[in-house]
Protein backbone atom coordinates (compact mmCIF):
# COMPACT_ATOMS: atom_id res chain seq x y z
CA UNK A 1 0.00 0.00 0.00
CA UNK A 2 1.55 3.50 -1.07
CA UNK A 3 -0.33 7.00 -1.87
CA UNK A 4 -0.49 6.48 -5.54
CA UNK A 5 -2.25 3.03 -5.04
CA UNK A 6 -6.33 3.40 -6.15
CA UNK A 7 -8.44 1.25 -3.85
CA UNK A 8 -10.73 -0.51 -5.65
CA UNK A 9 -13.80 -2.44 -4.34
CA UNK A 10 -14.15 -5.62 -5.88
CA UNK A 11 -17.01 -6.66 -8.15
CA UNK A 12 -18.44 -8.55 -6.12
CA UNK A 13 -19.45 -6.08 -3.64
CA UNK A 14 -22.22 -3.38 -4.05
CA UNK A 15 -22.22 -0.24 -1.52
CA UNK A 16 -25.41 1.03 -0.46
CA UNK A 17 -27.32 3.32 1.47
CA UNK A 18 -29.99 1.64 3.94
CA UNK A 19 -32.62 4.11 4.34
CA UNK A 20 -34.16 2.28 7.56
CA UNK A 21 -30.50 2.81 9.66
CA UNK A 22 -29.69 5.73 7.70
CA UNK A 23 -25.95 4.53 6.96
CA UNK A 24 -23.79 2.83 4.25
CA UNK A 25 -24.11 -0.82 4.23
CA UNK A 26 -21.14 -3.33 1.62
CA UNK A 27 -23.09 -5.80 0.32
CA UNK A 28 -21.47 -9.05 -1.15
CA UNK A 29 -23.06 -12.89 -1.95
CA UNK A 30 -24.84 -13.65 1.75
CA UNK A 31 -23.01 -11.35 3.72
CA UNK A 32 -23.14 -7.62 4.36
CA UNK A 33 -21.12 -5.05 6.30
CA UNK A 34 -23.26 -2.07 8.04
CA UNK A 35 -20.62 0.75 8.01
CA UNK A 36 -20.35 3.67 10.07
CA UNK A 37 -20.49 6.93 8.66
CA UNK A 38 -16.68 7.73 8.09
CA UNK A 39 -16.63 4.01 6.90
CA UNK A 40 -18.79 4.84 4.22
CA UNK A 41 -17.01 7.91 3.00
CA UNK A 42 -14.13 6.49 2.27
CA UNK A 43 -15.63 3.15 0.94
CA UNK A 44 -17.37 5.93 -1.60
CA UNK A 45 -14.20 7.39 -2.70
CA UNK A 46 -13.00 3.43 -3.39
CA UNK A 47 -13.95 3.47 -7.35
CA UNK A 48 -10.26 3.12 -8.47
CA UNK A 49 -10.71 6.80 -9.56
CA UNK A 50 -9.16 8.14 -6.63
CA UNK A 51 -5.37 7.71 -4.98
CA UNK A 52 -4.92 7.13 -1.43
CA UNK A 53 -3.43 10.52 -0.73
CA UNK A 54 -6.40 12.04 -2.53
CA UNK A 55 -8.86 10.42 -0.58
CA UNK A 56 -6.86 11.44 2.82
CA UNK A 57 -6.33 14.93 1.32
CA UNK A 58 -10.66 15.18 0.39
CA UNK A 59 -11.41 13.97 3.86
CA UNK A 60 -9.17 16.25 5.75
CA UNK A 61 -10.61 19.17 3.74
CA UNK A 62 -13.88 18.13 4.96
CA UNK A 63 -13.22 18.19 8.22
CA UNK A 64 -10.16 20.24 9.28
CA UNK A 65 -10.85 19.82 12.95
CA UNK A 66 -9.27 16.35 12.64
CA UNK A 67 -5.96 16.09 13.00
CA UNK A 68 -4.77 14.65 9.39
CA UNK A 69 -3.01 11.83 10.68
CA UNK A 70 -5.78 10.27 12.72
CA UNK A 71 -7.92 10.39 9.20
CA UNK A 72 -4.47 8.90 7.59
CA UNK A 73 -4.47 6.22 10.39
CA UNK A 74 -8.58 5.28 9.68
CA UNK A 75 -8.05 4.97 5.62
CA UNK A 76 -5.39 2.90 6.04
CA UNK A 77 -6.46 0.57 8.72
CA UNK A 78 -10.18 0.33 6.94
CA UNK A 79 -8.25 -0.61 3.26
CA UNK A 80 -6.04 -2.69 4.64
CA UNK A 81 -9.00 -4.97 6.80
CA UNK A 82 -11.23 -5.09 3.54
CA UNK A 83 -8.24 -6.56 1.31
CA UNK A 84 -7.64 -8.62 3.54
CA UNK A 85 -11.28 -9.83 3.25
CA UNK A 86 -11.16 -9.82 -0.18
CA UNK A 87 -13.76 -6.94 -0.43
CA UNK A 88 -11.41 -4.13 -1.88
CA UNK A 89 -8.33 -4.52 -4.25
CA UNK A 90 -5.31 -1.60 -4.45
CA UNK A 91 -4.99 -0.91 -8.57
CA UNK B 1 -41.35 -3.30 13.54
CA UNK B 2 -40.00 -5.71 16.24
CA UNK B 3 -37.22 -7.57 13.84
CA UNK B 4 -36.30 -6.53 9.99
CA UNK B 5 -35.64 -9.29 7.39
CA UNK B 6 -32.48 -8.74 5.51
CA UNK B 7 -32.24 -11.97 3.06
CA UNK B 8 -35.23 -13.43 0.71
CA UNK B 9 -34.73 -16.49 -0.31
CA UNK B 10 -36.95 -17.00 -3.35
CA UNK B 11 -37.84 -20.75 -4.01
CA UNK B 12 -38.58 -20.15 -7.94
CA UNK B 13 -39.76 -23.87 -8.51
CA UNK B 14 -38.53 -26.92 -6.59
CA UNK B 15 -37.66 -28.87 -10.23
CA UNK B 16 -34.38 -29.85 -10.96
CA UNK B 17 -32.95 -31.99 -13.73
CA UNK B 18 -30.77 -33.23 -10.82
CA UNK B 19 -31.40 -35.96 -8.43
CA UNK B 20 -28.52 -35.19 -5.01
CA UNK B 21 -29.23 -37.98 -2.22
CA UNK B 22 -28.57 -34.73 0.22
CA UNK B 23 -31.39 -32.28 -1.35
CA UNK B 24 -32.51 -30.07 0.64
CA UNK B 25 -35.77 -29.62 -0.52
CA UNK B 26 -38.63 -30.86 1.31
CA UNK B 27 -39.53 -34.78 0.45
CA UNK B 28 -43.28 -33.82 -0.88
CA UNK B 29 -45.79 -31.15 -1.26
CA UNK B 30 -48.69 -29.58 -2.11
CA UNK B 31 -49.49 -29.50 -6.08
CA UNK B 32 -50.15 -25.73 -6.16
CA UNK B 33 -49.48 -23.20 -9.22
CA UNK B 34 -45.84 -21.51 -8.71
CA UNK B 35 -45.71 -18.19 -8.69
CA UNK B 36 -46.11 -16.06 -11.56
CA UNK B 37 -43.64 -13.47 -13.26
CA UNK B 38 -45.94 -10.47 -11.71
CA UNK B 39 -46.23 -11.93 -8.27
CA UNK B 40 -42.49 -12.27 -7.56
CA UNK B 41 -41.89 -8.65 -8.61
CA UNK B 42 -44.45 -7.33 -6.16
CA UNK B 43 -42.87 -9.60 -3.69
CA UNK B 44 -39.45 -8.35 -4.43
CA UNK B 45 -40.45 -4.77 -3.78
CA UNK B 46 -42.48 -5.24 -0.80
CA UNK B 47 -39.53 -6.86 0.57
CA UNK B 48 -37.28 -4.21 -0.17
CA UNK B 49 -39.71 -2.05 1.41
CA UNK B 50 -39.07 -3.76 4.62
CA UNK B 51 -35.42 -3.48 4.72
CA UNK B 52 -34.30 -6.75 2.45
CA UNK B 53 -31.24 -5.99 0.82
CA UNK B 54 -30.54 -9.51 -0.59
CA UNK B 55 -32.33 -11.68 -2.81
CA UNK B 56 -31.24 -15.62 -3.55
CA UNK B 57 -32.86 -16.85 -6.90
CA UNK B 58 -32.70 -20.36 -6.01
CA UNK B 59 -34.92 -23.32 -6.44
CA UNK B 60 -34.69 -26.17 -7.44
CA UNK B 61 -33.32 -25.29 -10.05
CA UNK B 62 -33.95 -21.72 -11.13
CA UNK B 63 -32.93 -21.46 -14.70
CA UNK B 64 -36.16 -24.13 -15.12
CA UNK B 65 -37.88 -21.11 -15.28
CA UNK B 66 -38.38 -19.60 -18.80
CA UNK B 67 -38.98 -15.77 -17.20
CA UNK B 68 -35.79 -15.81 -14.90
CA UNK B 69 -34.25 -13.27 -16.74
CA UNK B 70 -37.12 -11.04 -16.42
CA UNK B 71 -37.05 -11.67 -12.45
CA UNK B 72 -33.65 -10.75 -12.15
CA UNK B 73 -34.17 -7.86 -13.79
CA UNK B 74 -37.23 -7.03 -11.54
CA UNK B 75 -34.80 -7.99 -8.15
CA UNK B 76 -32.17 -5.53 -9.25
CA UNK B 77 -34.98 -2.56 -10.06
CA UNK B 78 -36.51 -3.09 -6.77
CA UNK B 79 -32.76 -2.43 -5.35
CA UNK B 80 -31.56 -5.73 -4.04
CA UNK B 81 -28.53 -7.43 -4.03
CA UNK B 82 -29.15 -10.40 -6.76
CA UNK B 83 -27.71 -13.93 -6.28
CA UNK B 84 -28.08 -16.48 -8.38
CA UNK B 85 -27.54 -20.00 -6.87
CA UNK B 86 -27.43 -22.85 -9.16
CA UNK B 87 -26.70 -26.44 -10.57
CA UNK B 88 -25.88 -24.10 -13.98
CA UNK B 89 -27.97 -26.87 -15.90
CA UNK B 90 -29.22 -26.07 -18.14
CA UNK B 91 -27.08 -22.92 -18.95
CA UNK B 92 -25.64 -21.59 -22.21
CA UNK B 93 -23.05 -18.67 -21.93
CA UNK B 94 -25.55 -16.26 -23.95
CA UNK B 95 -28.03 -16.58 -21.03
CA UNK B 96 -25.40 -16.09 -18.75
CA UNK B 97 -24.51 -13.00 -20.32
CA UNK B 98 -28.19 -11.86 -20.28
CA UNK B 99 -28.19 -12.45 -16.79
CA UNK B 100 -25.25 -10.42 -16.12
CA UNK B 101 -27.15 -7.22 -18.29
CA UNK B 102 -30.33 -7.55 -16.88
CA UNK B 103 -28.41 -7.11 -13.47
CA UNK B 104 -27.42 -10.16 -11.69
CA UNK B 105 -24.61 -9.33 -9.05
CA UNK B 106 -23.09 -12.75 -8.26
CA UNK B 107 -23.66 -16.22 -9.37
CA UNK B 108 -23.31 -19.32 -6.80
CA UNK B 109 -22.59 -22.73 -8.79
CA UNK B 110 -22.59 -26.18 -7.04
CA UNK B 111 -20.17 -28.78 -7.45
CA UNK B 112 -20.71 -32.24 -6.29
CA UNK B 113 -16.86 -33.74 -6.57
CA UNK B 114 -13.69 -32.90 -8.62
CA UNK B 115 -13.83 -37.08 -9.78
CA UNK B 116 -16.62 -36.44 -13.11
CA UNK B 117 -17.16 -40.07 -12.25
CA UNK B 118 -18.37 -39.46 -8.91
CA UNK B 119 -19.65 -35.91 -9.55
CA UNK B 120 -22.27 -37.37 -12.27
CA UNK B 121 -22.70 -40.35 -9.93
CA UNK B 122 -23.92 -37.78 -6.62
CA UNK B 123 -25.83 -35.90 -9.55
CA UNK B 124 -27.89 -38.59 -11.04
CA UNK B 125 -27.23 -37.07 -14.62
CA UNK B 126 -23.68 -36.21 -16.75
CA UNK B 127 -23.52 -32.77 -15.75
CA UNK B 128 -20.20 -32.02 -14.34
CA UNK B 129 -18.04 -31.05 -17.31
CA UNK B 130 -21.43 -28.68 -18.10
CA UNK B 131 -20.85 -27.27 -14.38
CA UNK B 132 -17.37 -26.60 -15.48
CA UNK B 133 -17.93 -24.61 -18.80
CA UNK B 134 -20.51 -22.48 -16.39
CA UNK B 135 -17.51 -21.42 -14.12
CA UNK B 136 -15.35 -20.49 -17.04
CA UNK B 137 -18.26 -18.65 -18.86
CA UNK B 138 -18.74 -16.30 -15.40
CA UNK B 139 -14.52 -15.88 -15.30
CA UNK B 140 -14.96 -14.93 -18.64
CA UNK B 141 -17.95 -12.69 -18.66
CA UNK B 142 -16.58 -11.07 -15.03
CA UNK B 143 -19.06 -12.15 -12.77
CA UNK B 144 -18.49 -12.82 -9.20
CA UNK B 145 -18.58 -16.92 -8.75
CA UNK B 146 -18.79 -18.98 -5.83
CA UNK B 147 -18.69 -22.35 -5.53
CA UNK B 148 -20.93 -24.56 -3.34
CA UNK B 149 -20.01 -28.40 -2.95
CA UNK B 150 -22.12 -30.25 -0.23
CA UNK B 151 -19.20 -32.12 2.22
CA UNK B 152 -19.68 -35.56 3.03
CA UNK B 153 -18.66 -39.16 3.06
CA UNK B 154 -17.91 -39.63 -0.24
CA UNK B 155 -15.95 -36.54 -1.44
CA UNK B 156 -14.86 -35.13 2.20
CA UNK B 157 -11.33 -36.48 1.57
CA UNK B 158 -11.14 -34.64 -2.05
CA UNK B 159 -10.70 -31.03 -0.67
CA UNK B 160 -7.34 -30.43 -1.63
CA UNK B 161 -8.82 -31.13 -5.20
CA UNK B 162 -11.40 -29.00 -4.19
CA UNK B 163 -9.74 -26.30 -2.93
CA UNK B 164 -7.05 -26.62 -6.02
CA UNK B 165 -10.16 -26.31 -8.54
CA UNK B 166 -12.02 -23.62 -7.18
CA UNK B 167 -8.47 -21.84 -7.51
CA UNK B 168 -8.18 -22.88 -10.84
CA UNK B 169 -11.77 -21.31 -12.09
CA UNK B 170 -11.09 -18.16 -10.30
CA UNK B 171 -13.69 -18.42 -7.98
CA UNK B 172 -14.10 -15.61 -5.51
CA UNK B 173 -15.98 -17.45 -2.69
CA UNK B 174 -15.55 -21.19 -2.05
CA UNK B 175 -18.38 -22.37 0.54
CA UNK B 176 -17.08 -26.15 2.07
CA UNK B 177 -21.23 -26.67 3.27
CA UNK B 178 -20.98 -30.05 5.28
CA UNK B 179 -24.70 -31.60 4.02
CA UNK B 180 -27.17 -30.90 7.59
CA UNK B 181 -29.29 -33.95 7.57
CA UNK B 182 -32.26 -32.85 6.77
CA UNK B 183 -34.42 -33.23 3.89
CA UNK B 184 -32.89 -35.95 2.08
CA UNK B 185 -30.20 -35.78 3.18
CA UNK B 186 -31.43 -37.40 6.66
CA UNK B 187 -33.05 -40.07 4.23
CA UNK B 188 -29.46 -40.55 3.18
CA UNK B 189 -27.81 -39.94 6.75
CA UNK B 190 -26.32 -43.48 6.99
CA UNK B 191 -24.51 -43.14 3.63
CA UNK B 192 -23.55 -39.49 3.70
CA UNK B 193 -21.93 -38.84 7.42
CA UNK B 194 -18.64 -38.72 7.68
CA UNK B 195 -16.22 -40.12 9.83
CA UNK B 196 -14.51 -37.94 12.85
CA UNK B 197 -11.40 -38.52 11.16
CA UNK B 198 -12.35 -37.12 8.28
CA UNK B 199 -13.96 -33.88 9.14
CA UNK B 200 -10.77 -32.78 11.27
CA UNK B 201 -8.48 -33.14 8.47
CA UNK B 202 -10.70 -31.76 6.06
CA UNK B 203 -10.97 -28.81 8.30
CA UNK B 204 -7.52 -28.65 9.12
CA UNK B 205 -6.60 -28.00 5.25
CA UNK B 206 -9.58 -25.67 4.99
CA UNK B 207 -8.21 -23.45 7.44
CA UNK B 208 -4.71 -23.66 6.30
CA UNK B 209 -6.11 -22.69 2.60
CA UNK B 210 -8.18 -19.70 4.35
CA UNK B 211 -4.83 -18.61 5.99
CA UNK B 212 -3.21 -18.99 2.33
CA UNK B 213 -5.55 -17.10 0.07
CA UNK B 214 -6.68 -14.32 2.19
CA UNK B 215 -7.79 -11.19 0.27
CA UNK B 216 -7.80 -13.66 -3.11
CA UNK B 217 -10.63 -16.27 -2.15
CA UNK B 218 -13.37 -16.05 0.59
CA UNK B 219 -13.50 -19.38 2.17
CA UNK B 220 -16.35 -21.14 4.27
CA UNK B 221 -16.14 -24.30 5.73
CA UNK B 222 -19.53 -24.81 7.12
CA UNK B 223 -18.97 -27.76 10.16
CA UNK B 224 -21.82 -30.12 10.41
CA UNK B 225 -24.19 -30.00 13.35
CA UNK B 226 -23.68 -33.19 14.23
CA UNK B 227 -20.08 -33.27 15.06
CA UNK B 228 -20.62 -29.12 16.63
CA UNK B 229 -21.69 -30.03 19.86
CA UNK B 230 -23.89 -26.92 19.83
CA UNK B 231 -26.54 -26.18 17.99
CA UNK B 232 -26.14 -23.48 14.89
CA UNK B 233 -28.19 -20.14 14.77
CA UNK B 234 -30.51 -21.90 12.61
CA UNK B 235 -31.33 -18.96 9.96
CA UNK B 236 -30.10 -16.17 12.90
CA UNK B 237 -32.93 -17.67 14.57
CA UNK B 238 -36.60 -18.08 13.63
CA UNK B 239 -38.02 -15.20 12.30
CA UNK B 240 -35.13 -12.40 12.76
CA UNK B 241 -33.68 -12.14 9.54
CA UNK B 242 -34.59 -14.14 6.79
CA UNK B 243 -37.55 -14.79 4.46
CA UNK B 244 -38.39 -17.75 2.36
CA UNK B 245 -41.41 -17.90 -0.16
CA UNK B 246 -41.68 -21.32 -1.29
CA UNK B 247 -42.56 -21.92 -5.46
CA UNK B 248 -46.03 -21.81 -4.26
CA UNK B 249 -45.43 -18.62 -2.17
CA UNK B 250 -45.94 -19.91 0.97
CA UNK B 251 -43.87 -16.95 3.20
CA UNK B 252 -41.71 -19.00 5.75
CA UNK B 253 -38.85 -18.68 8.21
CA UNK B 254 -36.71 -21.29 6.78
CA UNK B 255 -37.18 -23.36 3.74
CA UNK B 256 -38.39 -26.31 5.46
CA UNK B 257 -40.49 -24.68 8.02
CA UNK B 258 -43.74 -26.15 6.33
CA UNK B 259 -42.81 -29.82 7.20
CA UNK B 260 -43.47 -28.71 10.92
CA UNK B 261 -47.00 -29.66 11.75
CA UNK B 262 -48.95 -27.38 13.83
CA UNK B 263 -47.92 -24.91 12.13
CA UNK B 264 -49.66 -21.77 10.04
CA UNK B 265 -48.26 -20.03 7.03
CA UNK B 266 -49.54 -17.53 4.75
CA UNK B 267 -49.47 -16.97 1.50
CA UNK B 268 -47.78 -13.77 -0.16
CA UNK B 269 -50.53 -11.98 -2.00
CA UNK B 270 -52.94 -12.66 0.87
CA UNK B 271 -52.10 -9.82 2.60
CA UNK B 272 -48.67 -7.48 2.77
CA UNK B 273 -45.49 -8.70 3.54
CA UNK B 274 -44.88 -6.70 6.83
CA UNK B 275 -47.86 -8.15 8.21
CA UNK B 276 -47.47 -11.86 7.03
CA UNK B 277 -43.90 -10.90 8.96
CA UNK B 278 -44.64 -9.68 12.44
CA UNK B 279 -48.26 -11.24 12.67
CA UNK B 280 -48.82 -14.64 11.31
CA UNK B 281 -48.83 -17.21 13.84
CA UNK B 282 -46.12 -19.43 11.90
CA UNK B 283 -43.69 -16.50 12.36
CA UNK B 284 -43.89 -16.39 15.95
CA UNK B 285 -44.74 -19.30 17.52
CA UNK B 286 -40.63 -19.86 17.63
CA UNK B 287 -39.72 -16.06 18.29
CA UNK B 288 -38.48 -14.89 21.79
CA UNK B 289 -37.71 -17.69 24.52
CA UNK B 290 -41.02 -18.68 25.54
CA UNK B 291 -41.19 -21.48 23.23
CA UNK B 292 -38.51 -22.60 25.22
CA UNK B 293 -37.68 -26.35 26.77
CA UNK B 294 -36.55 -25.12 30.37
CA UNK B 295 -32.79 -26.61 29.47
CA UNK B 296 -32.85 -23.67 26.82
CA UNK B 297 -34.80 -20.86 28.53
CA UNK B 298 -31.90 -20.96 31.81
CA UNK B 299 -29.13 -21.46 28.98
CA UNK B 300 -26.60 -18.72 28.80
CA UNK B 301 -26.41 -19.76 24.82
CA UNK B 302 -29.98 -18.76 24.26
CA UNK B 303 -28.80 -15.46 22.57
CA UNK B 304 -26.15 -17.05 20.49
CA UNK B 305 -28.39 -20.16 18.83
CA UNK B 306 -31.66 -18.77 19.51
CA UNK B 307 -32.63 -22.56 20.41
CA UNK B 308 -31.49 -24.32 17.41
CA UNK B 309 -33.11 -25.77 14.51
CA UNK B 310 -36.73 -26.48 15.06
CA UNK B 311 -36.62 -28.72 11.74
CA UNK B 312 -34.01 -31.00 13.22
CA UNK B 313 -35.78 -31.02 16.62
CA UNK B 314 -38.99 -32.25 15.10
CA UNK B 315 -37.76 -34.20 12.32
CA UNK B 316 -35.42 -36.87 14.93
CA UNK B 317 -37.61 -36.58 18.06
CA UNK B 318 -41.01 -35.75 16.72
CA UNK B 319 -41.54 -32.70 19.06
CA UNK B 320 -41.05 -29.30 17.34
CA UNK B 321 -40.42 -27.42 20.76
CA UNK B 322 -37.62 -30.22 21.32
CA UNK B 323 -34.21 -29.10 22.46
CA UNK B 324 -31.79 -29.56 18.93
CA UNK B 325 -30.66 -33.08 19.82
CA UNK B 326 -27.12 -31.65 18.34
CA UNK B 327 -26.96 -29.87 21.50
CA UNK B 328 -24.79 -31.92 24.08
CA UNK B 329 -27.49 -30.90 27.00
CA UNK B 330 -30.28 -32.17 25.05
CA UNK B 331 -31.96 -35.12 26.56
CA UNK B 332 -31.95 -36.77 22.76
CA UNK B 333 -28.53 -35.96 22.40
CA UNK B 334 -27.68 -40.01 22.27
CA UNK B 335 -29.66 -40.08 18.74
CA UNK B 336 -26.78 -38.06 17.34
CA UNK B 337 -23.84 -40.01 18.95
CA UNK B 338 -25.62 -43.33 17.47
CA UNK B 339 -25.57 -41.81 14.12
CA UNK B 340 -21.75 -41.17 14.55
CA UNK B 341 -20.76 -44.06 16.04
CA UNK B 342 -22.89 -45.78 12.91
CA UNK B 343 -20.56 -43.81 10.70
CA UNK B 344 -17.36 -44.66 12.07
CA UNK B 345 -18.06 -48.52 12.16
CA UNK B 346 -19.64 -48.21 8.28
CA UNK B 347 -17.73 -48.87 4.93
CA UNK B 348 -18.79 -45.48 4.11
CA UNK B 349 -20.59 -47.43 1.16
CA UNK B 350 -24.37 -47.68 2.23
CA UNK B 351 -26.07 -47.14 -1.08
CA UNK B 352 -28.14 -43.26 -1.94
CA UNK B 353 -31.26 -43.12 -2.61
CA UNK B 354 -31.84 -40.07 -5.19
CA UNK B 355 -34.34 -37.30 -5.10
CA UNK B 356 -37.24 -38.18 -6.53
CA UNK B 357 -40.27 -35.47 -7.44
CA UNK B 358 -43.48 -35.90 -6.49
CA UNK B 359 -46.35 -33.24 -7.05
CA UNK B 360 -44.38 -30.55 -8.20
CA UNK B 361 -45.72 -26.81 -8.69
Amino acid sequence: MNDASRPTLRPKTRLRYDRHRDAFVLLWPERGLLLNRSAGEILERCRGQETLSSIVKALSDEYPQTHRHIIEDHVHRLIHDLCRRGLLTLE
Amino acid sequence: MRERPYTLTAELTYRCPLQCAYCSNPLSYDDRPALDTEQWRRLFAEAEAMGVMQVNLTGGEPLLRSDLERLIEDAHHAGLYTNLITSGVPLSRRRLARCRDRGLDAIQLSLQSTNRHLADDIAGLAVHDAKLAVARWAHELRMPLTLNIVLHRRNLDEIRDIIALAEALHAERLELANAQYLGWALVNRQGLLPTEAQLEEARRIAQAARERLAGRMEILFVTPDYHAGVPRACMDGWGRRHLVVSPDGVVLPCHLAHTLPGLTFERAGTRPLRDIWEQSEGFNRFRGEEWMADTCRTCAYRTVDFGGCRCQAFHLTGHVEAVDPVCRWSPDHHLIHTARDAAEKSSGRAPLRKRELHMVP
